[in-house]
Order: C-alpha cells, then structure tokens, then sequence
C-alpha cells in the first residue's frame, strides 16, 4: 500500500473522492501492465517475441507503467487517466488488428475502457474512447468482410487460455472497480455525517455566543428602566426602551436563524403531543393583549367560523347557555374593555373538545404567535383581527384575518420567502426578521399541512389560512362528534 | 439575607446578576472562573449558587461535580445559566443533576423567580 501512496500527491489527498479514483490509478496500470508482460512472453514462447502483435504491446507496458509518474507529476488525475486510457485503446486498436480482428484476446477490453475512461477522466472523455472504439470496431467489421485481417498462427487450446486469462483480468478490474466505489460511497456518507456532527457542534457555539453579549444588552437595559440605578429621565428611558426592543429584535433575528440553520442540516424534529387548538390560541391573544390594546384593536376568535349555519346554534345553545347570543357560537372577544372571556374552563372549550390536533407545540405556538402578531401589526388602530378554526372532513382550518391593507396577489407566494417583507405598514417601529412566515410555512409543512395567504372578504385585508390532517387524538375528552361543514360554508375557501 | 453567589466570567453579566440579586435584597458574591467559584462556595458557603455553563477550563458540569463531592458544599443548590436552548442541551443539563436552569437572555422577573422557588424549595 505504501508503494501506491507514493504516487498519491497532496492535491490528490484532499479529497477523499480523489484519493480513491487515484489508488485504482495506480493500482489499475500496475496490474494491467504485469498481465501485458505476461502475454508478450507467453506470446513470445509460441509465437516469436518479435511477431507485430508483441512488438505493438511494447508501447502499451510503457504506457501503463508510466501513468502513475505522470499522476504525480500533474498531480491530476484526469490527465493521468485520460494518457493511459487513450494509450491502451490505441495501441490496442493496432494489437486486434494483427491478433485476428474479432478473435483477438484484447476483444473483452474493449467495453471497459470507456468505463474507466469516465471514472478516472469524466464522461467526455469516455465518450470520446467509446467513439474511438466503435469506429475500430465497425472498421475490423469491413476487414473481416473483405478479407483484410491477418491471421494468428496459434492453436486453438493456447488462444482459449490466452482467452480466459485476458476475460478474468478484466473481470478483477471491475470488481475492484465496484468495491471501490462501495468504500468511496461509505466514506462520502462517514464525511457528511461529520459535517453535519461539526455543523451541530458550530450552531450551538455560535448560539451561546451570540446570547452572552444579548443577555447583558437586555439585562442592563432592563436594570436602567426599572430605576435600579436611579429615575432616567423622558429622553433617557426612551433610548433605553430602543436599546432593549432592538436587542430583542438581534435575539429574535437569531433564534430564526438557528431554527432555519437546523432545518437546513435535516436536525429539526418534531416532538408531538395532543394539543387542544383554540386553548392555544388563546394564549397565544393573551400574549398579544398589551399590543392590541395599545392600538385598540379588537381580536375576535371564533371555534366555528360561520355562524349563519342552523345547525351549528344547537351545539353552541346547548353547552353555551350562559351565553345568549347565539348569532356568534363559541365565540370570545378580546377588546380593551373586555377580558378575554375564553378562559382554559370555560364552556366553549368542552364545545371543541374534538378540536384536539397531535403537532409539536412549541413550534406551532411560534407560528400562530408569528400570524397573530403579523396580524396585528398590520391592522390600523380601532381595526379587527379574527382568528377561526373549524373541522372539516379530516382536515383542521385555521383562519386568521385582518382588516389591513391587505396583501396584493402578485406577493402572495413571495411572502413566504425568506427575508421578504413586504411594505404594507407605514411604520417601521417593529421591522420583524423577514422569517416569520418562511419558518411558519416550514413548520405547518413538517406537520403535513399547508400555509396560505388570500384577499380577505370583499378583498379586504389579509386572510392566513392553516390547514392540518385532523388526527383524531384517543385522550382527548371528546365526547361530541366532529362537526362537518356545508359546501355553502365551504365556498368561502378556494 | 440569603447568600447567593454568582460564577460567571463574562463581567457584564457577573456584573448584571450582582445588579438584579443585591437590588433584591440578597446578598452576593462573585467568583469569574469555574475553580475560583468552588473554592469561594467551599468557605463562603451561600445558600445558593448561580452559575455559567460555558466556561474556560472548569465549565459548569465540572464545577457542579467538584460541589457535589465535597460534604460542605453538596447540599447547595445550583441554577445553571445557559446560552444553548437546543433540544439536547436541556437533556444534558437535566442529567448532570442541576436543580434549576435559566436560559439566556432572561427577563428579570423570570431570574428572581427561579430563585426565589429553589431557595423556597430547599429550605423546607
């Protein structure tokens, strides 16, 4: 082995890839030109060592035993291979001619040296030995034909051993060829591993090291602003407030980006667990109470989307009766002169009981917080947001509407790319990373769902639609069937 | 006043804890480095430890076993303070035994309250 490292140079090394195709280089004309010595002497001994065929297979030992020291030298491989390939199919193509054309023992080379030609020089190369090749071929065709070829003066019994030596060789050739290529695929596969093991390793670090320095720019801004360190004045603790949104901007622009770096490297998994939606939703208004309240916004959540439909009332009147208004079923409403009136015990909640949905809650409360939040950014103050699910077949819609500017339709895929932000806001307060929507998108699609976007009604505003497989979760204390939707409610869908 | 001390090498954020915890009503003290931190527990004895998981040489796991093998100090409970919130990072910090966690950056609110509880938790 040692001997074959020799011609291996570092350029070579580099690459694993390379070092394998450089060894079979190696490896490959050695033995080829060992087993050519073998059949100019056996040759010579029947035949005379001076007869045309040997005297053409001098060059070929040449030419095999020289690729390697041109492999170093060049430190291609390409070259290397392309000079021992064009060599042997040449003197080759001379070597069948005298040797008797199509009984020739060179014949079973032929197939293989525009295969090797590929897999030490690429597949031009192989082409071009395989053009050459069949040229040869259609040319000892016509000379067979036309009585043109010489004929060999060597007996039956010593052409069949010259045979079965010349077939075998080829034979080893290519199985070391594939066994080659089945440790050169292992060793690819160890290598991605690695990077991928390194990629972890770098995502992490660089996690920890970015949150160090956030920790002390959120944490002092925190300090200056709860007056530990003395009363800030108006312009001062209006400063601080910047240092600290920003700072959670930086923060929240890296948990993106770490979250696409890890769904990028294939480690983002999903950890499942029965979920009941609108309870989730409901959190996830209540962290958004402050916001909306500041521009009065009114956030009305709805578990059945259209209340015109009969059927529905008698559900909502029959486990709802504290509340009268049965025009809006299971409804609660967040305003700034009302609490949330969907609590985590209320009735609305045994309503929907069947609106328990197996996804990873952690990532599917960062969407409808990402949703939710877009949705209020977007929405002019005094506006509305309304957030409906609803069941249908085996699927589970989520519906979030505001009443903004809306999206135009030529956007509506390019909102979900990454670092695309669409100007539909005048001010720029809270900027938001640019992938939101690209992470929401990818979660809904880790969970077999879909995200899309449309004109809100009477193309008003932006309307988000989830979409899940509803997978009926056993635990869950549903005890009511799930409710189906009419095609008339189903209309409002595209 | 409960003792509390603080192992961290980064300054700022040495410095913001000693801010928060002594604003609180506790009393700290500070080491910045892994080594320095057991042997200052070792003869200060807080009642609490908030400790870094990152640090050079010594680092958090290695620093909790060299608390946890010495009689005086093996009862202090220690909250761990970490920049890695990756999916494997909560289990290895779980199984090193830590008695709370703390990732950063946190919110004020959120760094006294696991305090207050493990202090609560540990002293019944």
């Amino acid at each position: 082995m040692k001997a074959v490292e020799y011609f291996i140079s570092d350029t070579i090394k580099d690459s694993v890839n390379d070092s394998y195709r450089g060894r079979f280089l190696v490896v490959c004309s050695f033995v080829t030109m060992l087993l050519v010595l073998f059949f100019v002497i056996v040759r010579g001994f029947w035949d005379g060592f001076l007869q045309p065929g040997n005297k053409i297979l001098m060059p070929c030992i040449f030419v095999l035993g020289s690729a390697p020291f041109i492999m170093k030298h060049t430190g291609s491989i390409a070259i290397a291979g392309f000079y021992l390939m064009l060599g042997t199919t040449l003197t080759l193509i001379i070597y069948s001619y005298y040797d008797g054309g199509f009984r020739s023992t060179s014949i079973p080379w032929f197939p293989v040296l525009p295969l090797f030609s590929v897999f030490f020089s690429g597949a031009r190369y192989g082409l071009f030995i395989a053009c050459i090749l069949t040229v040869d071929l259609l040319f000892l065709t016509y000379a067979h034909h036309i009585g043109m070829v010489p004929s060999v003066r060597l007996q039956d019994e010593q052409l069949f051993m010259l045979y079965s030596v010349s077939t075998i060789a080829v034979m080893i050739l290519l199985l070391v060829l594939a066994f080659l290529y089945l440790t050169w695929q292992s060793g690819i596969q160890a290598q991605l591993l690695k990077a991928s093991e390194a990629k972890s390793e770098f995502l992490s670090g660089v996690s920890h090291e970015l949150r160090s320095p956030l920790t002390a720019i959120l944490g002092f801004s925190e300090v200056l602003s709860h007056n530990y360190v003395g009363e800030l004045n108006k312009e001062q603790a209006e400063y601080v407030e910047f240092i600290h949104s920003s700072g959670n901007h930086l923060l929240s622009l890296v948990n993106d980006l770490l979250d696409i770096a890890k769904i990028e490297s294939g480690q983002m998994e999903l950890d499942k667990e029965p979920v009941l939606i609108p309870a989730l939703i409901t959190e996830v208004i209540k962290m958004h109470a402050d916001l909306a309240d500041a521009k009065a916004i009114q956030i009305k959540c709805f578990a059945q989307p259209d209340f015109n439909d009969n059927s529905l009332d008698n559900i909502s009147a029959e486990n709802n009766s504290a509340k009268s208004n049965s025009s809006e079923p299971q409804s609660f409403k967040h305003n700034t002169s009302e609490q949330l009136t969907c609590e985590s015990d209320s009735p609305l909640n045994t309503d929907i009981g069947h609106q328990w949905v197996l996804v990873d809650k952690r990532k599917f409360k960062q969407v409808l917080i990402n949703l939710i939040s877009n949705a209020i950014k977007f929405t002019p103050a005094e506006g509305k947001v309304s957030i409906s699910t609803n069941l249908h077949s085996q699927h589970m819609y989520i519906d979030i509407l505001d009443n903004g500017p809306g999206i135009s339709t030529e956007h509506h895929e390019a909102v979900f790319e990454r670092f695309y932000q669409v100007n539909r806001s005048n001010d720029n307060k809270d900027p938001g990373t640019g992938l939101g929507l690209a992470l929401s998108r990818f979660f809904v699609e880790m969970h077999n769902g879909t995200l899309t976007v449309e004109h809100g009604p009477n193309g008003q505003g932006a309307r988000f639609i989830i979409q899940l497989p509803h997978i009926a979760v056993p635990n869950s204390t549903n005890t009511h069937p799930a409710p189906c939707l009419s095609n008339q409610q189903l209309a409002t869908r595209p | 006043m409960k003792k509390i001390q603080i192992i961290e090498d980064n300054l700022a954020n040495q410095v913001l804890l000693d801010k928060i915890l002594s604003a609180n009503g506790y009393e700290t003290s500070a080491a910045n480095s892994g080594e320095g931190g057991v042997k200052l527990a070792q003869s200060n004895l807080p009642d609490l430890i908030l400790m870094d998981l990152q640090m050079p040489v010594v680092d958090g796991y290695k620093a909790l076993i060299m608390l946890r093998q010495d009689k005086k100090t093996r009862h202090i409970p220690v909250i761990v303070i970490t920049g890695n919130a990756m999916h494997h990072d909560k289990q290895s910090i779980k199984a090193a035994g830590f008695d709370a966690y703390i990732f950063k950056p946190y919110k004020i609110d959120e760094l006294l309250q696991t305090v207050s509880k493990t202090l609560s938790r540990f002293n019944d």
